[in-house]
């Protein structure tokens, strides 16, 4: 399935929408669509909604980190939104489970933004 | 659990070395692990191990060497899959600096077992691991 990503602006936050699978080929477009999205954003907090993505590999998780540190650098907060069980263990085996909010629903992720 | 490697036999696919294939060989992990009565978490680990693989040796490709190709071989060797990713072009063992490449190798590590990189005498580099089938 390809990569779609949707960008919300809110007053106090950018919530995007990623839906597909996430690897070598195509993580690129992710980087680059956050990275658009960060240059125009109101606020530096971000929701990350990975709900709908199948299959992330180690190239979409190095991408997570380094929006991560970029969130971190403009003083904002991170929440991503997880359901998928295979998905989860992937960050616990990697120790990113740690580093990031993880929410199971979008609301959770939001009110973790204000946190 | 007793499995007939006989009529489990070799699977073979030789793909460009370029990232667009990586979901190719994600389908063929998966139809051959699902041929076996394993439950859908192996299927899974296993589809990220060796994709992680081919990624190891795609992140490595020599951008010159347009021409690169890799091997994937699945066979059974008593209760274990097998799984190996030959790439004939590739001069040195993953490079495992970048946060992604260390990430890759930490999660075929940890999902596969017998998981070993070696340098072939004729040149080029395998990935190797193997699985314990564990029935549903």
């Amino acid at each position: 399935m390809d990569l779609k990503l949707e960008v919300k602006r809110e007053k106090d936050y950018s919530y995007v929408t990623v839906n597909g699978e996430i690897d070598l080929y195509n993580a690129h477009k992710l980087k680059e669509k956050i990275g658009q999205t960060m240059d125009g954003m109101d606020s530096p907090n971000m929701v990350l909604d990975l709900k709908d993505v199948d299959y992330i590999d180690s190239t979409g998780l190095g991408i997570l980190i380094g929006i991560k540190r970029r969130v971190s650098e403009n003083k904002g907060e991170l929440a991503l939104v997880l359901r998928s069980d295979r998905i989860h263990k992937l960050f616990e085996i990697t120790g990113l489970i740690n580093i990031f909010a993880i929410a199971r629903s979008s609301e959770e992720a939001i009110a973790r933004l204000s946190k | 659990m007793n499995i007939d490697t006989k009529a489990h036999s070799l699977v073979e696919l030789r793909i460009p070395r370029r990232p667009e294939y990586l979901r190719v060989v994600r389908l063929l992990v998966s139809g051959y692990v699902s041929r076996f009565p394993a439950p859908v978490d192996m299927v899974e680990d296993i589809k990220v191990a060796v994709s992680e693989a081919c990624n190891c040796s795609m992140r490595g490709a020599d951008p010159t060497c347009a021409e690169g190709r890799l091997d994937i071989s699945c066979s059974v060797e008593d209760d274990r899959l097998c799984f190996e990713i030959r790439d004939e072009n590739a001069t040195s063992a993953p490079d495992s600096s970048s946060d992604e490449a260390s990430l890759g190798l930490l999660l075929i590590r940890t999902l596969m077992e017998d998981v070993e990189v070696r340098a072939e005498k004729g040149g080029g580099v395998v990935i190797s691991m193997k699985k314990t089938i564990i029935s549903v």
